[in-house]
């Protein structure tokens, strides 16, 4: 089974054809199909901005938290809290339903890949509580905003983030021998120092000891969270340990929050950093199906990332016109995620409700933005081809053809143009009913491979 | 993947589509009735001993599980984060269990479980994700592609193993043939099965996955699985417990499931807290099995163990930051339970590694080769073969019965 110059485009580059994006992408050619995507990149696409930044989701919490102290009752409390899980869950609920919509909407769907590239580096994870009615804006503030620009600066906005702050418990994190370290004895939390390091920048063999991890967790302190600032952040300086650290061999002296800051632009263009994100870049669009032509893409984005300290749009420029990303061959497993995406988009203006999407993606491991750890959904095509998740895709598969249940003949046009694999072909011929014939179309090595 | 493609214009689509017929639906079934009836008689005899691997992702505090009270450095590390010695349900008089584990502390008295203390794997540093990698591949490298008990069954035909999880973990992984089973509401339908069988043939990883699917369905429906379970680890563990039990001969005798959420950096708690309810859910898991597995039980072994331990100071925040020596658990009725299996290396500054962690004076593969060769009868050279480069770490005397 082969893909042509076209479906690469829409399905491995993209998160699947729209109905006539397949025509579209055979006319102006891949590549440039592609260009004109990242020529247009919109940091706020229609539907996500009108969701609620985090200045206002923290300004809503931080009227909670006020109600909180000033009640005594241990029942008000109760309810309060309940009140407040309700909204979290409310806000998480819509800001899915919005990003699933632009999903499956979106014209430019290699700009929302990119954009899902790097919210899955730099995740945060809606399975914590106090994380939940945030994930959506980390997405949408710390990284949409920096797509196209310099890594350095999606890093400072994600460190900053408080959904980041939150998640890796560095707004717990107390310098010994600060203000507050020594009036209340307490100390550092290594948890989000230790994460940049080995998953964020300079990936876990990229060069760092111990004394690193702890360097840099002292230089964060004071980093936290407030809920009436703009941002969500704030520096307090009575829980910065506010001492010179050596850090991966370099002194820090700055006072106050310059001196994480610095570390972090030191980060963001180190070689290691460099070599990390080339790595998972490649691994994301090419894989290991030819290691030699991987190697070449690595390198060549390696090269650029150093060059250019970090600019990130140059990249993609690679991306889309290296060897290794067009190659016939099915390179990448698709996630559960981009599985019922590509589904959808080809279907057209379909309208699936909100909650069966949500049980959709939880029935198969995938549920937006419940990662289940700070490095991300595994980008590895082990970790998702498996028995089990045969089965529950065989199940869904019924779903979906209820969904899309129009016209066969078109639904095969909008998804794979002129070329579909004879094998799902023969099956599609056998199935007889449009709902068994749709099955073994989702069932696809062509559908379930990018 | 080496199919070619024949380019098919949107007309012959339409025409193909709309002439399927019942003719060529008839040879397919026939034909693929055929190639199931042969794959059902190369059925092999499996091995009667069980093998439990039970992962707990994200580094437990072993510490915390089995307390070292009598180390005179425990307290002085852990001020408020240690366990008060009167309430532990004490083994001797450096150790006791963590007060949520009673009735494994009871189960430990009637000789059924262990423990191994100071343990870990050939892993010396601190990433959750690479630590996992290496105690689930069984090498020294984290990129090794392959599980250790998906080689032990390529090496050992008598063997087979499915993991409970909707994703196949890396410790099955590899080139023999393993399942994977999670619950869910499929239906029969043995005319698609025939036809995705055709279809998918030309495709391996696919093919393979959607063979193992089916025969993992058939098992279950024959067995009565409950089709809407939940997933919480009574009925997983349950589940486990019918596949371990099934006459089936494509049934398998080892087992792969996971617990994770024991990456306490903070609210770790004492009594209770994040620690002790992830303990108590890990009781459940132990009692259940041991329950639904009856006569069988006699014949099991359950490895519990996490990538590496924690911190021996407790952090700043009520919690233990990633460490390197731990607890690993050891039950079922084929061990020679009772026993804290240990060279305790002491909690002094001085002799932690690092200066912060548990030291290690186990290795895990020394545990896992000695299950490999006194419960599933793999040769000491093939054990070796398994977890290459590992001669060091010796198998051990008396853990088994």
């Amino acid at each position: 089974m082969t893909f042509n110059n076209a479906q690469i485009a829409c399905h491995r580059f993209g998160l699947g054809a729209r109905p006539d994006e397949i025509m579209l992408a055979t006319q102006m050619g891949g590549q440039l199909f592609l260009q004109s995507q990242l020529a247009h990149y919109q940091v706020q696409p229609e539907p996500i901005a009108s969701l609620p930044t985090s200045a206002e989701l923290m300004a809503e919490a931080a009227t909670i938290k006020l109600s909180l102290r000033q009640t005594t009752n241990k029942n008000a409390k109760q309810n309060i809290n309940k009140t407040a899980r309700k909204q979290a869950q409310a806000v998480y609920l819509q800001a899915i339903d919005i990003r699933h919509k632009l999903a499956i909407s979106s014209q430019q769907s290699f700009n929302e890949r990119l954009v899902y590239f790097w919210q899955n580096h730099f995740a945060v994870s809606a399975q914590k509580q106090s994380v939940r009615f945030l994930a959506a804006s980390f997405e949408n503030e710390a990284i949409r905003q920096n797509v196209m620009g310099r890594f350095a600066d999606m890093l400072i906005a994600s460190t900053q983030h408080p959904a980041m702050q939150l998640y890796l418990d560095n707004f717990r994190s107390i310098g010994p021998d600060s203000k507050l370290g020594k009036k209340q004895n307490k100390g550092l939390n290594e948890n989000l120092a230790r994460e940049i390091l080995e998953l964020h920048t300079l990936g876990v063999q990229g060069g760092y000891e111990q004394k690193d991890v702890i360097a840099f967790a002292n230089m964060l302190t004071g980093w936290g969270v407030d809920y009436q600032t703009v941002r969500g952040f704030r520096f307090n300086k009575n829980a910065h340990q506010g001492q010179p650290a050596e850090f991966l061999g370099k002194n820090y002296s700055q006072k106050g929050m310059r001196q994480a800051l610095a570390g972090l632009n030191h980060l963001a263009v180190h070689a290691s950093t460099a070599k990390h994100i080339a790595t998972k870049l490649a691994q994301h669009f090419a894989g290991t199906h030819n290691q030699q032509l991987t190697k070449s893409l690595v390198d060549e984005l390696e090269t650029s990332f150093n060059h250019t300290q970090g600019q990130l749009k140059p990249l993609y420029e690679i991306l889309i016109n290296h060897g290794a990303c067009w190659q016939a061959a099915p390179l990448r497993f698709r996630t559960p995620y981009e599985w019922i995406i590509a589904l959808l988009r080809a279907a057209g203006n379909v309208k699936i409700p909100a909650n069966a999407m949500l049980n959709l993606l939880k029935n198969m491991g995938q549920q937006t933005y419940f990662v289940s750890s700070p490095a991300g959904w595994p980008d590895e095509d082990n970790y998702w081809n498996s028995p089990a998740a045969m089965i529950q895709k065989w199940q869904n598969s019924k779903r979906f053809s209820q969904i899309v249940n129009k016209n066969v003949t078109q639904y095969v046009q909008n998804i794979l143009g002129e070329n579909i694999d004879q094998h799902t072909l023969l099956a599609m011929q056998k199935a007889g009913k449009k709902n068994t014939q749709l099955t073994m179309l989702f069932l696809s090595e062509q559908l379930q491979f990018r | 993947m080496k199919n070619s493609k024949t380019p098919i214009s949107r007309r012959q689509i339409l025409k193909a589509l709309s002439a399927s017929g019942a003719a060529l639906v008839g040879t397919g079934l026939l034909h693929s009735k055929l190639a199931l009836s042969a794959q059902l008689k190369m059925a092999k005899t499996k091995s009667d001993n069980i093998l439990i691997w039970i992962i707990l992702r994200g580094a437990w505090d072993g510490l915390n599980v089995v307390v070292p009270y009598g180390d005179p450095y425990y307290y002085q590390h852990r001020p408020t984060l240690g366990i008060e010695a009167n309430e532990l349900l004490k083994i001797d008089g450096l150790f006791g269990f963590n007060p949520a584990l009673k009735q494994m502390h009871q189960m430990y008295k009637d000789r059924e479980l262990s423990f191994a203390h100071a343990i870990a794997s050939p892993y010396r540093s601190r990433s959750h994700f690479d630590g996992q990698k290496i105690l689930e591949n069984g090498t020294q490298k984290p990129n090794e592609p392959s599980g250790w008990l998906n080689r032990l069954i390529g090496i050992d035909k008598h063997h087979k193993a499915i993991a409970i999880d909707r994703v196949l973990p890396l410790i099955l992984q590899g080139d023999a043939m393993t399942d994977s089973w999670y619950p869910n509401r499929l239906d029969e339908q043995q005319f698609e099965t025939e036809l995705l069988q055709e279809m998918l043939a030309n495709n391996p990883s696919l093919s393979k996955s959607f063979a193992q699917a089916i025969k993992i369905e058939n098992m279950t429906s024959q067995m009565g699985a409950d089709k809407n379970q939940a997933k919480n680890i009574k009925a997983l563990t349950k589940q486990a417990a019918r596949f371990l039990k099934s006459d089936d001969e494509n049934s398998p005798n080892i087992v792969a499931l996971e617990l994770s959420g024991w990456d306490t950096h903070a609210g770790q708690g004492t009594l209770n807290g994040r620690l002790a309810n992830n303990l108590k859910r890990l009781e459940t898991a132990i009692i259940s099995l041991k329950q639904n597995l009856g006569q069988k039980w006699q014949k099991t072994v359950i490895i519990g163990c996490s990538e590496f331990g924690r911190t021996v100071k407790q952090n700043g925040t009520g919690g233990t930051d990633h460490g390197t020596g731990s607890a690993l658990l050891l039950a079922g009725g084929a061990i020679n339970g009772g026993q804290i299996i240990t060279d305790w290396p002491s909690l002094k500054p001085s002799s932690l590694f690092e200066g912060r962690d548990l030291q290690p004076t186990m290795d895990v593969r020394s545990v896992f080769k000695t299950i490999l060769i006194e419960h599933l009868e793999i040769t000491q050279s093939d054990a070796e073969q398994i977890f290459p480069q590992s001669a060091a770490a010796k198998p051990l005397d008396n853990i088994i019965s």
